[in-house]
């Protein structure tokens, strides 16, 4: 009997999970902030069509989330994995662990600096580095990076100064399950590196937003044993200020409500990954203008620097092929910031 | 397309068991015909004619050489049936070593379908089998789904009688089917796929103790790789009536290399022992030629496992030491419990660095016992993170748990213990299948 009843409710799973998975029609998962994978061109003669099929039928399958779930507190709990794909959690906090790549920030060091000799040769240029989170807590991982591995790096090698704004954060300084800094720590932040290229820092009135709840990057690699985050964006008087994006041929807000549906909620901050910004602020009291190379990170940090320009030119290099800079319309005196995480300093390879 | 995926499972499983329920007579061989030839074409596309080549020549060949019973004709047979596979596996490795660079992508499981249909026309030339008189049943046999592309090799003879009569859907088979396929699944899944990502984050440490590390947990990922498909391959073969022999006999608990080798992929050892060994002599005649048959049939086996030189030295490296076992005092350490099994498992966990580690296994080896940075915090961090895992894959690889199950198995509370396990492993398996994202299949190169 317990034979046929086995047999039973294990067909009873697979045929109401391929049949429900048929049927799904979710087309993002907001655990781990991506969009599924949309159903492929049906080609029987393509070998691609059926890794395709395979990929979307996995994306899909009913209680996915749930699985992934599952198997996350498996490792934790009966494997007891210190990590899980590199992601651990501690004092609430989740960090992942990356290994110091000196050959990737050599690297850097080197395209910055063809970058200023080729454009920027007679402006004032800056570099920061952000600390990651795991820098403000004791360290887990014996080969995990940290800041100070990066830091003599880069002032050794960079033609600019480096502007050191480690002793400006903390661990709350950033998300529970993102990688990210939170916008509401960063005005002192914010005031530090204007003032440190020699610019007068106008703050910006704001009134502190949140949403929630905020899966980070590292949420769905977690033991769950942290809580969702909460998102704050600080709204403030954007009425003058024009933001263009180059990709679409159009303005995009400065915090892009519609981004509460996106797969990844940071996309708010000036509507997430671009190759190149135009923000214009006609109500701005001081006419001093900013170019600014960036990852995400600065995605949070620039609209805070709204009031302090008239203009800022905002180019991500992992989107935006360097040789073609001159092609764009810079402000032929503008202040030039690189502004990078050490995430990104330490996997360069993006950088195009 | 593979066993552990959510294609295969959901959709294609449930339409071919739908469809063989449904049929009856000899359509349920033509269900499993056309789906096996499907489940090829999935993944190999353009190269299932290969396979059909070979099912179509093995077939009238053997009836022909039932009837024109000689050698010459036997040897043609098999120099045509292997001809796909030394173009496909070998010719690049032949051309390499006259410096002229060949490739060619090696048709999913060639070895394996090859290799049955060569014993198929030995079979049936030696008289230990009839030739089938029916394509679709050689056909069912010859390119099952469930052994297709990772074996085992299965014999004729060993399913002759269950392919060529109507077989009926059993609800006790198929119970056992979908026991054995889960646990085949599970350990695929939960244990070899997260093994085999372990050895990726093991990779860069520069520490003797981490490449000790990846020699083991590679031995110990490819076993529960292997065996899992085999376990797979049973599961499935029940649920449709035919019974296949057993691959794996717990091969990492072996007092010796010549018993591990008894244990690990037992079709191919058997493969080679009557269609290699024997008709050479055997052990049967004078210790040179003994040493000479042994050593011919472990250069063969390291070949059939890849066309490079690695993997030559890989199987003579066994072959030598079954001989030394058989010839030299090294014969007492496998007499002495645990220390014979220290001495199997040190001989396999280094023999396996050529299998894995082709490139330069050398290398590998000179690092394992260099012992530099062996105690590095980086080593002590992912030691202490992954030997629960290890020692829990060396208990399930152990007979502990068959032993404990064959003592209670006759009692209620272990049949519902059983099914529970059943449907946990299932769902449990299904967690890292869709969760881990890493599901490598290792058997390209055979």
């Amino acid at each position: 009997m317990y034979k046929k009843i086995t047999l039973l409710i294990v067909v009873i799973i697979v045929l109401s999970m391929s049949v429900l998975t048929v049927f799904s029609n979710r087309t993002i998962s907001y655990l781990e902030r991506r969009y599924l994978d949309t159903f492929p061109k049906v080609d029987l003669a393509d070998p691609d069509f059926y890794e395709d099929l395979d990929d979307y039928l996995s994306d899909h399958l009913f209680f996915r989330d749930e699985l992934i779930t599952l198997r996350n507190l498996t490792n934790r709990y009966l494997f007891h994995f210190k990590d899980n794909d590199g992601v651990y959690s501690k004092d609430g906090y989740l960090f992942d662990i990356l290994k110091f790549d000196a050959e990737s920030v050599s690297d850097l060091i080197l395209k910055t600096n063809e970058l200023k000799d080729s454009y920027f040769s007679d402006r004032e240029v800056y570099f920061i580095g952000i600390p990651r989170k795991n820098d403000y807590s004791e360290l887990y991982h014996p080969s995990d990076l940290r800041f100070d591995d990066i830091r003599q790096l880069l002032i050794d090698g960079l033609d600019m100064p480096l502007i050191d704004i480690s002793g400006l954060l903390s661990l709350d300084s950033y998300y529970h399950t993102d990688i990210h800094w939170r916008q509401d720590k960063l005005k002192d932040v914010a005031r530090y590196i204007v003032e440190a290229i020699g610019d007068i820092y106008v703050p910006v009135t704001t009134e502190a937003r949140e949403v929630y709840p905020f899966y980070g990057s590292l949420f769905s690699k977690s033991f769950y044993d942290v809580n969702p985050d909460i998102l704050y964006y600080l709204e403030g008087d954007f009425n003058g200020v024009r933001v263009y994006d180059l990709e679409k041929d159009s303005e995009v807000p400065v915090y892009d409500k519609e981004a509460t549906t996106h797969p990844d909620l940071y996309d708010i901050y000036l509507d997430g990954p671009s190759a190149y910004l135009r923000i214009e602020n006609e109500d701005a009291k001081i006419d001093q203008r900013l170019i600014v190379f960036r990852d995400s990170f600065a995605s949070s940090l620039l609209p805070l620097l709204i009031d302090s320009y008239s203009r800022i030119d905002v180019i991500d290099l992992r989107y935006f092929d360097a040789s073609l800079i001159e092609s764009l319309d810079l402000d032929d005196k503008a202040k030039v910031l690189f502004i990078y995480g050490s995430e990104f300093i330490d996997q360069s390879g993006a950088l195009r | 397309m593979v066993f552990s995926s959510i294609t295969f499972i959901f959709y294609f499983l449930v339409i071919v068991i739908s469809l063989y329920a449904i049929a009856k007579g000899a359509l349920r061989n033509g269900v499993l015909l056309l789906s096996s030839l499907f489940f090829y074409f999935y993944g190999e596309g353009k190269m299932t004619i290969i396979l059909i080549a070979v099912l179509v020549f093995s077939y009238y060949y053997a009836r022909f050489i039932e009837i024109h019973h000689q050698r010459i004709f036997l040897a043609l047979g098999l120099v045509i049936t292997f001809l796909p596979l030394v173009y496909y596996k070998y010719s690049g490795f032949i051309l390499e070593n006259f410096g002229i660079i060949y490739r060619v992508a090696l048709p999913l499981g060639i070895s394996f379908f090859s290799f049955q249909a060569a014993s198929y026309i030995i079979d049936v030339y030696r008289a230990q089998v009839k030739a089938s008189r029916s394509i679709l049943n050689y056909g069912t046999y010859l390119t099952f789904f469930g052994q297709l592309v990772a074996g085992p090799i299965v014999r004729y003879e060993t399913i002759a009688k269950e392919v060529e009569r109507e077989r009926k859907i059993d609800i006790d088979e198929c119970y056992y089917g979908l026991r054995r396929f889960t646990i085949g699944f599970a350990k695929k899944c939960i244990i070899a796929n997260t093994l085999g990502a372990i050895v990726l984050e093991f990779e860069g440490v520069d520490s003797s103790i981490i490449y000790w590390s990846i020699a083991i947990f590679e031995v110990v990922q490819l076993y529960f790789d292997f065996s899992a498909y085999s376990d797979m391959a049973i599961g499935l073969g029940l649920v449709f009536g035919l019974h296949f022999l057993e691959n794996f006999d717990y091969p990492l608990y072996a007092p010796s290399i010549r018993d591990f080798w008894r244990r690990w992929h037992m079709s191919l050892g058997t493969w080679f022992k009557d269609y290699v060994y024997f008709p050479l002599g055997g052990s049967r005649c004078k210790t040179s030629k003994h040493i000479f048959n042994l050593l011919l049939v472990w250069l063969l086996t390291g070949l059939w496992h890849g066309a490079a030189y690695s993997f030559i030295i890989w199987g003579l490296y066994f072959g030598i030491f079954i001989i030394l076992e058989r010839y030299t005092p090294l014969k007492k350490i496998t007499e002495v419990p645990i220390l014979r099994n220290i001495y199997c498992l040190f001989v396999v966990f280094v023999g396996f660095v050529f299998f894995n580690h082709s490139a330069d296994p050398f290398g590998f080896i000179i690092k394992m016992f260099t012992f530099e940075g062996a105690l590095s915090n980086e080593a002590l961090y992912l030691l202490s993170s992954y030997l629960p895992i290890l020692i829990i894959s060396c208990i399930l690889a152990s007979p502990l748990l068959k032993k404990i199950y064959e003592r209670f198995k006759d009692l209620k509370w272990m049949h519902y213990l059983e099914a529970l396990g059943i449907i946990v492993l299932f769902i449990g398996s299904l967690a890292y299948l869709v969760g881990a994202g890493f599901d490598p299949f290792l058997y390209f190169r055979f």
